[in-house]
């Protein structure tokens, strides 16, 4: 069985190299589900993934972005601007990491409307992402808001990831567009501090898994029992610098900064002992120096 | 009868001091950045320091106590003449007290019930409802009062149902024709039920009335006051602008079925919304006296959670208030300058209307300031823009913009702005027309959704929006009438942050008139109304006048604070000489005299109290003001 179509809800997918394969589950399970859908390339296609998009769909796509990587923040924004004008009033944001369900988009409009008839303002309402099938990766980690009690039948999270994540677009202009200098890692989290810190608030639905896919792997610490996202060093140097740059907002509570710096300090040690020393020692140096120095922007050194 | 006991004032503050504090205050309302540091220093211990900070003797402070002193207190002549009166007229209206108590202090709960027995109107009866308090004082309390006074009915609930169904029960017991909600810690001053029997004999059909309010704390002093305007149902869905005292007619309020259990927290602002639509605007009344005291603990009772909760409850009672009302697609945000308090947002549907942006210049042959703002800055694709000038100089050839959306319409010289703006009316093609001053500048991409979305409403005839100063000081939030004047700025020289009283400069309100530098109105309501009268006001107040006919004709004039622009130059009536100006302006306030005397003589919409205290506080700055004894009038 379908589920039905939300006039008001487009969906917005971020591309950069995509498995052809998942771009199709996730064309195919939002078909019926969105008024629109948005593509913003963030690299050219291939010809597997372009032959994907140029099936006859019923709903076919609007390509954004001529395959420059412009960063999350900027595709997301762009999205967004594209679905306020064209008259939506939320937007799914996705990448090409989750694999959404056809009952996920209106389990989550129903959520919003629900919270929004409780009394709450949500800026943004999101699924529980877990581990997809076989990809050997971690899920993210759910951030319960401290003081924010749940509320019909959602949980209030510190941020949800993009992915997967049901926008509300009067609230997004009212909290801000997505950091654009953070390029890639945080823009959620920033956002969602954001909104939180302008009285809105960030909800997760526990009740709606969504397959998602974080990470090259896991990497396990022996006799702590940890379990890390495996990233590469591109990708440890902009979480670093990111967050770093997150200790000087002032919409960044101070129990996340605490949170943050000590937790970054235990990660370094941990991916330079677990995946290698050097190289990820030094993504982290250079993005906790680059963080310092608000050097944001699109990545410019070299990680090999 | 007898007089409460006066509540202890503080000691008079040494005049550096109350010099100190003042200019401290000023220096932080002009630094938002040192006020925002300070407090996130100061924040952990706020908490503890809130009760003390409104007993500072800042200018605020004592400009109130000033105020209270020259214009709220009681004398006892007037309080024994008001006695006599209300014991000399013939069937006179029995007030019916509803109070729902639970766990009260019993001193809190004597000093609410004795400001009831210093009442100078002597017809009302209390209906107290104990929600099965777990102590037995509240009990033993209210028998004894009940003992000594018949016009004092109590009864205890078996079981406790929270303020909505204890409320209930109390207007159950009610007898009288109008029921006053009050809280069990709160105080009436002694001439409240006066004021609202006599309102009552001048309008029997009266079903919604409500009174300004301030806060007291427990050593008595009164502080932040609210001085409400008339009743207005844009604000009503901002903030519970009923709220204290709340007189409600008993007809109605069993009609509607009382309160709702499901909004406690908000349940009064619920109320006032359900009421307020089950009714009729000219049975909704307000009294511009401060008739209600309300209790602000001492300690910080009022935890976070139960704050936000109140708010939670709040927005969903206005949420199933739009829905109600048939709106549909809105959306509710916290304020920004004021989270506890709501922004509606309205939906604009698709295809979104062309907005004809319409701007007149004293000489052609440029692009105006605003010109850049509007097309490149603003998150509205449906515009064009028209510019009525006249030509550059003798010989020159009509300008040539880059931009296809933009239009020159050549005006002869000597054209006023408000003949300007007509032809330039007549040129447009959109269904909105957007006056905007030439040297306005876009701060928001959103500027034109939020003006559009409430010039659309059916029952708003124009839109305006905030105009802050280069210097960031406020310029327009609307404007109050005067009598002289014919109009006067609302709260002048204001920062961007700051929220005005009782939320005047944070919320989307109601106002009599909206400055032309920056409206918005549809083509159909420009076009009924006549357009600007070219004819007798050419140069300046046709705006004024236009927002003045519009009301006359039904419609609501709005301000919102969500649009909010900046005038990089010096906001001139028109382009002449200084003298010419000058002479001009009186005019045109001369036929806006002579045409509106009525609508000048008393602003719905501006509540006069707040003139006299920005004169207290003014005066209480400047001088040797000091905290004075004595006790609630």
């Amino acid at each position: 069985m379908s589920a039905p179509l939300d006039a008001g809800l487009a969906a917005g997918i971020v591309l950069f190299h995509p498995a052809p394969a998942l771009l199709e589950a996730s064309l195919a399970s939002l078909q019926d589900s969105v008024g629109r859908i948005y593509l913003f390339l963030n690299a050219p296609l291939s010809p597997a993934t372009r032959a994907v998009v140029d099936r006859p769909w019923p709903r076919p796509a609007v390509l954004l972005n001529d395959g420059t990587n412009l960063g999350l923040g900027t595709a997301y924004n762009r999205m967004a601007a594209m679905a306020r004008a064209d008259g939506f009033s939320a937007l799914l944001l996705l990448d090409q990491d989750s694999s959404p369900l056809p009952s996920m988009a209106p389990a989550l409009c129903e959520a919003r409307a629900r919270l929004i008839a409780a009394g709450e303002c949500p800026a943004v309402v999101g699924p529980l992402p877990v581990a997809a099938r076989g990809c050997g990766c971690k899920a993210p980690r759910c951030f319960r808001r401290g003081g924010a009690v749940p509320a019909a039948g959602a949980v209030p999270l510190e941020f949800v990831i993009s992915s997967g994540s049901l926008i509300d677009l009067a609230a997004f202009e009212a909290v801000g567009g997505f950091r654009e200098d953070f390029f890639i890692d945080a823009v959620d989290i920033e956002w969602c501090l954001r909104a939180w810190a302008r009285h809105y608030s960030c909800w997760m639905l526990s009740s709606v898994p969504m397959p998602h896919r974080l990470g090259q792997g896991v990497l396990r610490v022996p006799l702590l029992g940890l379990r890390l996202a495996r990233q590469p060093p591109f990708r440890l140097y902009t979480h670093a610098r990111n967050q770093v740059a997150m200790l000087r907002l002032p919409s960044v509570p101070l129990a996340w900064k605490c949170r943050a710096a000590l937790a970054m300090a235990a990660q370094s040690v941990l991916h330079a002992c677990a995946s290698g020393g050097w190289p990820a020692l030094r993504a982290f140096a250079l993005g906790v120096a680059d963080g310092l120095r608000s050097r944001l922007g699109p990545v410019t050194r070299d990680f090999g | 009868m007898t007089t409460p006991k006066p509540f202890p004032l503080p000691r008079p503050a040494p005049r550096p001091v109350a010099r100190i504090a003042a200019a401290v205050m000023g220096e932080l309302r002009r630094h938002p950045g040192l006020r925002a540091g300070l407090r996130g220093l100061a924040g952990p211990a706020l908490p503890l320091l809130r009760p003390y900070l409104h007993a500072l003797p800042t200018a605020d402070a004592l400009g109130y106590q000033r105020w209270i002193e020259e214009h709220d207190t009681l004398s006892d002549a007037e309080a024994q003449a008001m006695r006599q009166e209300a014991l000399a007229g013939r069937n006179p209206p029995l007030l019916s007290i509803v109070m729902p108590a639970y766990e009260t202090p019993p001193a809190l709960l004597r000093q609410a019930i004795a400001s009831l027995k210093a009442q100078t109107w002597p017809h009302w009866e209390l209906c107290v409802v104990d929600d099965a308090s777990p102590s037995s004082h509240v009990e033993a309390l209210l028998s004894e009062m009940a003992a000594v006074d018949p016009r004092i009915r109590w009864r205890r609930r078996t079981r406790n149902g929270h303020i909505a169904r204890a409320t209930n029960d109390a207007i159950g017991m009610a007898r009288g024709d109008h029921v006053l909600l009050m809280d069990h810690d709160d105080l009436l001053p002694a001439r409240a039920l006066h004021e609202v029997a006599a309102l009552i004999r001048r309008h029997p059909d009266l079903d919604i009335a409500y009174s300004d309010e301030d806060k007291i704390d427990g050593q008595g002093r009164r502080f932040a006051p609210y001085f409400k305007p008339d009743f207005d149902p844009e604000l009503l869905r901002a903030q519970n602008l009923v709220s204290h005292l709340g007189v409600y007619s008993t007809r109605l309020l069993r009609r509607i079925g009382g309160l709702r259990p499901g909004f406690n927290g908000s349940q009064d602002h619920d109320l006032a919304l359900r009421a307020s639509a089950a009714t009729m605007p000219a049975r909704i009344h307000h009294i511009t006296r401060i008739l209600y005291h309300w209790r602000q603990p001492t300690q910080g009772s009022y935890s976070k959670r139960e704050a936000a909760r109140c708010v939670r409850t709040s927005r969903a009672a206005v949420m199933e208030s739009l829905a109600s009302a048939g709106e549909v697609g809105v959306v509710l945000q916290p304020a920004p300058l004021a989270p506890g308090w709501h922004r509606v947002v309205y939906p604009v549907a698709q295809p979104r209307p062309l907005v004809s942006v319409l701007v007149t210049m004293p000489v052609g042959g440029r692009l105006p300031d605003c010109a850049d703002g509007v097309l490149r800055r603003t998150n509205w694709a449906e515009l064009e823009m028209i510019v009525a000038a006249p030509p550059a100089g003798p010989g020159s050839g009509p300008f040539r913009p880059l931009d296809a959306r933009l239009r020159w319409l050549e005006v002869p010289p000597g054209t006023g702005r408000a003949a300007a703006l007509n032809l330039a009316a007549a040129e447009a093609r959109g269904s909105l027309l957007l006056m905007l001053d030439e040297a306005a500048d876009v701060l928001s991409p959103y500027w034109v959704g939020e003006l559009a979305s409430q010039a659309l409403r059916q029952p708003v005839g124009a839109v305006g929006a905030k105009l802050m100063g280069r210097d960031g000081r406020l310029l327009h939030a609307g404007f109050a009438l005067d009598p002289t004047a014919v109009v006067r700025p609302v709260a002048p020289g204001a920062m961007a942050g700051d929220v005005g009283p009782g939320g005047l400069l944070a919320l989307t309100r109601q106002v009599s008139a909206v400055s032309g530098a920056v409206m918005m109105l549809r083509r159909a309501v420009f076009q009924a109304a006549g357009g600007f009268d070219e004819e007798s006001l050419p140069h300046a107040l046709h705006d004024v006048d236009l927002c003045l006919r519009l009301q006359w004709r039904g419609m609501r004039v709005l301000h919102t604070p969500f649009a909010m622009l900046m005038h990089r130059g010096v906001m001139e009536a028109l382009p002449a000489a200084p003298v010419e100006a000058a002479a001009a302006l009186e005019a045109a306030r001369a036929v806006m005299r002579q045409r509106w005397a009525e609508a000048l003589a008393a602003d719905p919409f501006q509540n006069p109290n707040l003139q006299v205290l920005a004169a207290c506080m003014t005066h209480a700055a400047g001088s040797g003001f000091e905290w004075s004894r004595g006790g609630v009038a």
